[in-house]
């Protein structure tokens, strides 16, 4: 199996301080690179970028900072080039970008910490400012302070990932979208080549995000039982309970109490069945 | 066993203790029903200010307070009908027993005057008694009594200085005139008429009033009277008219009646207590009882009057005469006791209705032998409150209605509800299903729709909501008990059934109507919710449903915005499809729910589906409250937005690209490349992320295009704006997926795409819009493009002119005029031309033209410098030239090249080196026309000349350097 390769010429800036960043921007820059390897900055500049010398030049450098910081880029003879290609195989960017995230260490990994501490915390649903407070009260030492600004940042990528899905930029929901998780349950299948529930979140846990409210039972957060809980419901996936199997608790999307299943299957294609049914 | 073999109380015992009136009922039954009312409010109580709320052994406390040598002393007890004031009043007379304060009470139930008078007799010594015998409105007939009024009315006011005193000058004449007018007359004959048959029935108003302000105003409307004040004029006429009617009824000094009263009593050490449950008993004397008694000095009173809610407010500038007889009054109250809320709820009530209830049910138990065998199981079940239960009890109380207004009177719970269901041999649910809209407000079902109707409806009464587990339960010996099959199904914990929910309880109990819609407001919305989901019913109230429908999935999206979703861009100019969107953000269709759905106009479309039952209702919560209700399933509301918004964007988006015969990106694109292809010539529909300058289309010359250009130049903003709204990511960022998909697909297909856009159909209506500011219809800009596009593919270069093809021929003949000069440069250039050799033929030129003795122009001698200055590669632009000029001889029947060849034309034209062989060919022309003078010979020396023939020389060398002349 191909090692995760880490950017030996990584900026140091924080991840969270790229505030003007969206998903749809390192995407682009992504898949440029990726398409024309090894390409200069001036083929980006020329083709993805209008208005020579205005914010165009400099965002583009932002951008591959940024995908530099997480392992996606690198820059070597004055050209850019993808790295940890064939590490995700072929999933979108979206699920990509959150891999190399959770690949981050120190206060880089401050992305898929809060995503860790939503699913601790149980939340589903908080205003911006409440998700700072949430996040102060965990009294984790990242050495910088949350403002509105990088929660924004973050809340962007987030949604555009499809891991949560924005209300607006004060008001959050931690809701997974059902394309995003759909691939994320197609990627575990393709990978790990199981169909149980159990191997399915020790799989999230290890390489997306925590996933889990409580281990003992496993409780997934609610968030995402509610999608998929829903997914089950409406038949896009199928949720089964094997008496032999490792039950995995799943919170009602109603509120109060859980269902348990060990087993899931996948009984829809694309993501694009899911926007049909409700 | 069935309910009827627990049905085991007596109908008359119901009937003897839950009647009417609290004065109907002995003293023994009223003892053993009544409830302590703890929670009367206090507007005001000067002896106790500092009470909100006092208790009825408060209020007889602060009557016993009074001496017996106290002026009048008033208490005002205010409420709605049934609300407990006669409770009140016959609580305080029972308990008015101090040997100094004597109750007189005169209650509701004293319909007519002349029992008042009796009853005020009482108190009299018989010796002071009136003699003459009170006569009963009923026993005159209505037209003697309105005679009899009338020509008394008229008598007092042929007293002409206290009548003008009365009504002022300028009135009195005019009253007079209505005294005398038929409608009049005729009114006072319809109110005594209507008084005598309501004094019949129990059921309506007693009160006698012979004219209301309205019939005032209608009679003076109808006489075509009009007065400068009538409500002062009503005043006082109102008090005439009482006169009249006290002297026809041999009523005699009222007043003087109630002033011996108090003498008397106050003589014996004793104080009258005055207890009028209803002001409006007193009829027409009410407003000369009201004089005597808010006279505080006149008399040793204490006075409680009750007045119903409303009454107050309407009446009382009437009834005390006074200038701000509100004002006045509450100087003169020693309090004003409230018994009921606005909202109609009654204050002591509001946490008691369950112990009124079992008081009244014990009673009535208590009467009926038979039900000593009611056991402690059923007790236990039904709460101690059998038939009925808690939960039951409080749906019901929370839901009465009066006149379709909330009223939670303990009147409407026992004389309306509970007496009923008593009386009834079916069970109470079923009862009180039967007066759902009368005396309870319909309330909907809150079990799952799975079982049958008729447990739903029980269990809608009986249940007891959870809003933690969110679930119903029933005691399991409830629906045994009174015989209701329980369904299969059923779950069961310990003695309770457990049944699925339909809906949280988020409306149940609530009185919160600061924020749309009450709580009686509400239960109509839900049932009518219900019946349309159900059945397909109109839903008159689907506006509350809708704004929930609108405001989830404007949370997620805008189903009437079409753009590239990823993109941020702020000069993104996305298309908009407005038609409904007035005071709404989008139009929405409710299946089956009485909305139109017109072909063409579209709207977010809700199905009629009961398995989107939750979901529609935390939808319609949302539009009630503005907010989900706590346990909606609100990945699945935001789920089902994002799936309305996508399906209504792709029938927008349908709509258009069957209309146009291609993607809307495709056309965007497109429309982008003819303006570029207009503006520079670009005959290639790549790199268009750059926006085109509108300066650069109005350097070319616009005759060409006898202004065909013009619609499309006009809507080059908007489709710049929409060609970001497509292909940006951000204004400095292009989508580089979707643009080069979109670019490589209109490169391989250019002229395609041309013949498309020809025949795009343009019948979009006018609802779709480009841009949010100045607005363009999207339908005109579709236009633009298709004529510009139907002009252009006519264009073509070097061909022989074909005159069918209307319109062009001045673009032809335009083209004619360069095509010819280029031709013409052409013709003059060869290879290998240097500059030198210009230079030498300039001053060869000049030469010649001093031999014929004309100037040299400035103009001449500029061109000739400007090639010198500019430094260019002769042969490279005399190339350039040539392969224009190749495409005037060869022919271009491409419009893309033909419009490129017009650039070029243009660009090469003010080439430098093309502007001297034109000025060269001006000059030669010159010199060869010259006029030379008419002398003999003159002609042929200057042909002889040597300048001459330098300059024929020269032009020899010029033919041999660009080869052809003319």
């Amino acid at each position: 199996m191909t090692e995760y390769e880490v950017n030996q010429a990584k900026p140091e800036r924080l991840l969270l301080g790229y505030v003007t960043l969206r998903g749809p921007d390192l995407e682009q820059v992504y898949w440029y690179v990726k398409s024309n390897s090894p390409c200069s900055e001036s083929d980006i500049v020329d083709e993805l970028f209008v208005g020579a010398g205005s914010d165009g030049s400099s965002h583009h450098e932002e951008c591959l900072r940024f995908l530099s910081t997480v392992d996606m880029v690198q820059k070597t003879d004055e050209a850019y080039k993808v790295m940890n290609e064939e590490i995700c195989g072929d999933t979108s960017f979206g699920l990509k970008l959150l891999y190399h995230l959770k690949q981050q260490e120190a206060k880089q990994s401050s992305l898929t910490y809060i995503l860790d501490l939503i699913s601790k915390e149980n939340i589903s649903e908080t205003s911006q400012s409440d998700l700072i407070k949430t996040i102060e009260r965990d009294e984790s030492d990242y050495g910088f302070s949350w403002t509105d600004p990088k929660i924004k940042q973050w809340s962007y990528l987030m949604d555009y990932i499809g891991v949560i899905q924005m209300e607006s930029e004060r008001e959050l929901t931690f809701y997974p979208q059902r394309g995003f998780v759909l691939e994320l349950l197609q990627d575990h299948q393709n990978t790990v080549g199981e169909d149980d529930l159990a191997s399915l979140f020790e799989y999230i846990n290890e390489n997306y995000w925590f996933c889990l409210t409580q281990t003992t039972p496993p409780t997934v957060s609610v968030s995402l039982s509610s999608t998929l809980l829903n997914m089950n419901r409406t038949g896009a996936i199928n949720l089964r309970s094997l008496s032999d199997g490792n039950e995995i608790r799943l919170a009602k999307p109603e509120g109060e109490g859980y269902e348990n299943y060990t087993n899931y299957s996948i009984t829809v294609e694309d993501d694009s069945s899911l926007q049909e049914v409700v | 066993m069935s309910y009827s073999d627990y049905r085991c109380w007596k109908t008359d015992a119901v009937d003897k203790y839950i009647k009417t009136e609290s004065r109907q009922k002995s003293r023994e039954i009223f003892e053993r029903t009544h409830l302590p009312i703890d929670r009367i409010k206090a507007d005001f109580c000067k002896p106790l200010p500092d009470e909100d709320y006092i208790s009825e052994e408060q209020f007889l406390d602060l009557i016993l307070a009074s001496e017996p040598e106290n002026d009048n002393r008033i208490f005002l007890i205010v409420g709605e009908t049934g609300s407990g004031k006669s409770e009140v009043c016959q609580w305080l007379e029972y308990n008015i027993d101090d040997d100094v304060h004597i109750p007189i009470h005169i209650s509701r139930s004293t319909t007519s005057i002349s029992k008042i008078s009796s009853e005020l007799d009482k108190h009299l010594d018989e010796g002071s008694t009136s003699e003459a015998e009170v006569k009963e409105i009923t026993e005159i007939d209505s037209e003697s009594l309105a005679k009899l009024t009338t020509a008394l009315l008229e008598t007092r006011s042929e007293v002409k200085d206290v009548f003008s005193s009365k009504f002022g000058e300028l009135e009195a004449e005019t009253v007079r005139e209505l005294y005398s007018s038929e409608v009049f007359f005729d009114k006072l004959v319809q109110k005594a008429h209507r008084y005598q048959q309501n004094v019949k029935s129990e059921e309506r108003e007693h009160e006698l009033d012979l004219l209301t302000f309205e019939d005032f105003e209608d009679v003076c409307a109808d006489a075509g009277i009009d007065f400068g004040n009538p409500e002062e004029v009503y005043s006082v006429l109102k008090r005439e008219i009482n006169e009249g009617l006290k002297e026809n009824l041999h009523i005699g000094d009222f007043v003087e009646k109630l002033r011996r009263i108090s003498e008397e009593y106050s003589q014996e050490g004793k104080r009258p207590v005055l207890i009028l449950e209803d002001l409006t008993t007193f009829q027409f004397l009410k407003e000369d009882f009201m004089d005597y008694i808010f006279d505080i000095s006149s008399g040793h009173y204490d006075v409680v009057i009750g007045w119903t809610t409303g009454f107050e407010s309407s009446n009382i500038d009437h009834i005390v005469q006074a200038d701000d007889a509100y004002s006045y009054m509450q100087e003169r109250l020693q309090a004003r006791f409230e018994m009921s809320a606005e909202s109609g709820t009654t204050y002591f009530l509001e946490d008691r209705y369950a112990d009124l209830t079992r008081k009244y049910l014990e009673a009535v138990f208590e009467e009926s032998p038979e039900c000593e065998l009611i056991d402690r199981r059923v007790e236990a079940a039904f709460d101690g409150l059998f038939p009925f239960n808690g939960p039951m009890l409080n749906r019901i109380y929370n839901n009465l209605i009066e006149g379709g207004v909330p009223k939670q009177t303990p009147r409407l719970l026992l004389d309306f509800v509970v007496n009923p269901c008593l009386k009834s041999r079916h069970v109470p649910s079923r009862t009180v299903e039967g007066l759902e809209e009368q005396v309870v407000d319909t309330i909907p079902p809150v079990i799952d729709r799975q079982y049958p109707d008729e447990f739903r409806n029980f269990a809608k009464w009986y249940g007891n909501y959870s809003s933690e587990t969110n679930e119903v339960r029933i005691h399991a010996e409830i629906p045994e008990i009174l015989g209701v099959p329980v369904p299969d199904d059923v779950e069961q914990e310990g003695d309770e059934l457990i049944l699925g929910r339909s809906h949280s309880p988020l409306f149940e109990g609530s009185d919160d109507s600061s924020n749309g819609p009450d709580y009686n407001e509400i239960n109509d919305i839900i049932q009518e919710h219900e019946d349309w989901l159900d059945n397909g019913s109109d839903y008159p109230s689907r506006e509350e449903f809708r704004k929930g429908i609108i405001e989830a999935i404007s949370r997620v999206g805008d189903p009437i915005e079409l753009k590239n979703p990823r993109s941020i861009a702020e000069s993104a100019v996305p298309i908009r499809y407005t038609r409904g969107a007035d005071g709404q953000k989008f139009p929405v269709y409710i299946e089956d729910s009485g909305d139109d759905l017109q072909e063409g106009y579209y709207k977010v479309e809700i199905e009629r589906d009961v398995e989107n039952d939750d979901l529609y209702f935390s939808l319609l919560t949302l539009g009630i409250k503005g907010e989900l209700p706590k346990d909606s399933n609100r990945e699945q509301v935001r789920n089902w937005g994002r799936a309305k918004v996508a399906q209504h964007q792709k029938k927008l988006r349908s709509h258009i690209e069957e209309k146009i015969g291609m993607d809307i990106e495709e056309f965007v694109y497109f429309s982008k490349f003819l303006l570029k292809n207009l503006s520079n010539g670009s005959e290639s529909p790549t790199q268009l992320k750059d926006p085109v300058h509108i300066r650069q289309i109005d350097s070319v010359d616009a005759d060409l295009f006898q202004n065909r250009q013009e619609e499309l130049v006009r809507y080059s903003p908007q489709i710049e704006g929409m060609f970001r709204s497509f292909f940006f990511l951000k204004d400095s960022m292009v989508d580089y997926e979707k643009l080069s998909k979109v670019s490589s697909e209109i490169e391989e297909n250019r002229d395609d795409y041309l013949e498309k856009a020809k025949s795009m159909e343009i019948d979009l209506g006018k609802s779709f819009k480009v841009g949010s500011g100045n607005q363009a219809n999207l339908e005109d800009l579709i236009e633009a493009v298709r004529d510009y596009c139907e002009f252009i593919s006519k264009i073509h270069v070097g061909t022989e002119d074909n005159s069918s093809e209307t319109g062009l021929g001045d673009f032809r003949s335009e083209m004619g005029d360069i095509e010819k000069e280029l031709v013409k440069v052409d013709s003059r250039l060869s290879d290998g031309l240097e500059l030198e050799d210009i230079s030498d033929f300039e001053s060869r030129l000049k030469n010649s033209i001093q031999k014929i003795e004309e100037p040299w122009t400035n103009v001449w001698g500029e061109k000739f410098s400007a090639i010198e200055e500019a430094n260019i590669d002769l042969e490279e632009e005399k190339q350039r030239i040539q392969s224009v000029a190749e495409v005037v001889q060869e022919g271009e029947t491409n419009p893309f090249r033909a419009i490129g060849f017009i650039h070029k034309c243009k660009d090469v034209s003010s080439s430098p080196l093309y502007e001297v062989v034109i000025t060269v060919d001006r000059i030669v022309d010159k010199v060869l026309e010259t006029d030379l003078p008419d002398t003999p010979g003159i002609e042929d020396a200057i042909s002889t000349s040597e300048e001459i023939a330098d300059y024929e020389e020269t032009l020899e060398n010029l033919q041999t350097h660009v080869g052809g002349c003319k």
